[in-house]
């Protein structure tokens, strides 16, 4: 039985990598618009525009009560009842970037609301407003502390994806159910789907890993050479930006000296001590480097 | 919409309800259990469980809804649709609920495992009195927050043929030609259930407050 399951699903393997590519394709398009627009609605959550905000923010509590499945159909018969008529597969990329801007404009504000306000008022005394503000100072320690919720996002975006068979895009599952109906292959054909789908998921979070690494690298890549920022004598100190509280720095002086190098270095957390004790030997700040 | 439809809808979320809060009763504690199994890392088990647990949060609902409907029947297990439909949210509950219940595991202050084991507490005593009361109102916000979740993913098992809230509101549009009255009643009620399991949430965290400050 599972070993004809296995040979069917062979035999249809243009029509179940097809479903996968069009999972793949909603995905990727809908996360995009979805984060794009999610953007948008998180400027306009932050913004001074207070009665905006308010609305806003009413209406995306809203949006997280109700269930996908619902809301897609909302999108798929309602749009007609305005007189907007779309494929099937516009109304779920739709559907999707809808809900899901909902959902990463919430959690952007969670990230945002969890970070400390002094970067924001020292961009401000040097003059940033406006969209620099935003796209300067606000953004990018909001979008880094958000990347694994953004994953996270994207995997339920996968998920989501899903429930589209019920609107007739055919998607993965659309796919394997329509495999399992003609050839009655049930149970191949679905945990087919389900390793495909964990594949798919698995990729996500392999790439959040990565890009958090990048980042992680890049930090420390600005960090100073030595001799360029630290007279001898003096360590060099790089601030590191983490959750509110846990404000350390990181000695990378100490570590130099015992013939340690920067690879290993960035590795190993050499010195740490709460910032307050940093600023009470004012010695100490020479030759400190914030970045 | 008349008052057949409305009788229609509430049936509906009567079905929602029932397979929900079934799939939250009987999943915490499976989930409970795969936690536990994580946590104390069971030779052998664990890495089974944890793979299982990962594939399952990968997977739609929807798939595995299918999957749980047509595909046990091969192997000769017949479910009737709604036990299906709480099988397949159950699975889906219970590895989302192996992560929460992990994640505060993980968590818990081990100096207190040690001063129990130092007075001789034997392993489930210590587990019942010390861990549990503490992780449960630790995990509790992640799991109204999955609780809610669990609401958000039961109109899929609509596609074995379960009537729930969605499927009947789609059901009256469909009869009705006019989809979007049945659909905003339908809204009403997910945004009820979901807001009475954040309500009960807001009132449980405060009387624990409340025990604390007493």
């Amino acid at each position: 039985m599972i070993p004809r399951g296995i040979e069917v699903l062979w035999e249809q393997r243009d029509a179940v990598l097809s479903g996968l590519l069009t999972t793949i394709a909603i995905t990727v398009v809908s996360a995009l618009c979805a984060v794009l627009l999610g953007l948008t609605l998180f400027a306009l959550l932050i913004s001074r525009r207070r009665s905006v905000a308010l609305i806003l923010a009413w209406l995306i509590d809203l949006m997280r009560c109700v269930p996908f499945m619902l809301f897609c159909y909302m999108i798929y018969f309602g749009l007609p009842s305005f007189g907007i008529v779309v494929s099937n597969m516009t109304a779920g990329i739709a559907a999707l970037t809808l809900y899901n801007a909902a959902y990463i404009a919430e959690l952007l504000r969670g990230s945002f609301a969890a970070l400390p306000a002094e970067g924001i008022e020292a961009g401000q005394a040097f003059g940033f407003h406006g969209s620099r503000l935003l796209l300067r100072i606000i953004l990018p320690p909001v979008l880094l502390a958000s990347i694994p919720m953004l994953g996270n996002q994207m995997v339920q975006i996968i998920k989501d994806s899903a429930f589209l068979v019920i609107i007739a895009v055919q998607e993965l599952t659309f796919v394997a159910n329509e495999v399992q109906a003609t050839y009655y292959v049930p149970f191949a054909s679905f945990v087919c789907a389900m390793l495909l789908y964990w594949v798919l998921c698995l990729a996500v979070e392999a790439g959040v890993r990565a890009v958090l690494r990048i980042a992680e690298a890049r930090r420390c890549r600005k960090m100073p050479r030595e001799g360029r920022f630290r007279p001898s004598g003096h360590r060099t100190v790089q601030i590191l930006q983490g959750p509110p509280g846990a404000c350390g720095y990181r000695s990378f002086g100490i570590g130099r000296r015992d013939g340690l190098h920067s690879r290993t270095l960035r590795r190993r957390q050499v010195d740490a001590a709460p910032l307050h004790q940093l600023a009470r030997d004012p010695g100490q700040w020479r030759g400190l480097f914030v970045g | 919409m008349g008052t057949g439809d409305y009788l229609a809808l509430a049936a509906g979320a009567a079905n929602t309800i029932a397979v929900s809060v079934l799939a939250i009763i009987i999943g915490a504690p499976l989930g409970l259990g795969l936690a536990l199994i994580r946590w104390g890392q069971v030779r052998g088990i664990d890495g089974i469980v944890a793979t299982i647990v990962s594939l399952l949060r990968a997977t739609p609902a929807v798939t595995l809804v299918l999957l749980v409907y047509f595909a046990l029947p091969t192997i000769g297990l017949e479910l009737p649709r709604f036990v299906a439909a709480v099988a397949t949210l159950t699975l889906g509950t219970m590895a989302y609920n192996c992560e929460i219940w992990r994640a505060t595991l993980l968590a818990f202050p081990s100096d207190q495992l040690d001063a129990a084991r130092a007075f001789g507490m034997p392993r489930g005593l210590r587990i019942r009195l010390i861990v549990l009361p503490q992780i449960a109102r630790a995990a509790m916000p992640a799991l109204v927050n999955e609780m809610t979740l669990i609401i958000k993913v039961s109109p899929a098992v609509a596609v074995i043929g379960v009537i729930e809230a969605t499927r009947a509101a789609v059901r009256i549009g469909a009869a009705t030609y006019n989809p979007i009255p049945p659909f905003l009643v339908a809204l009403a009620i997910y945004v009820g259930v979901i807001g009475t399991f954040v309500a009960a949430q807001r009132a449980l965290e405060r009387r624990q407050r409340r025990g604390a400050l007493a």
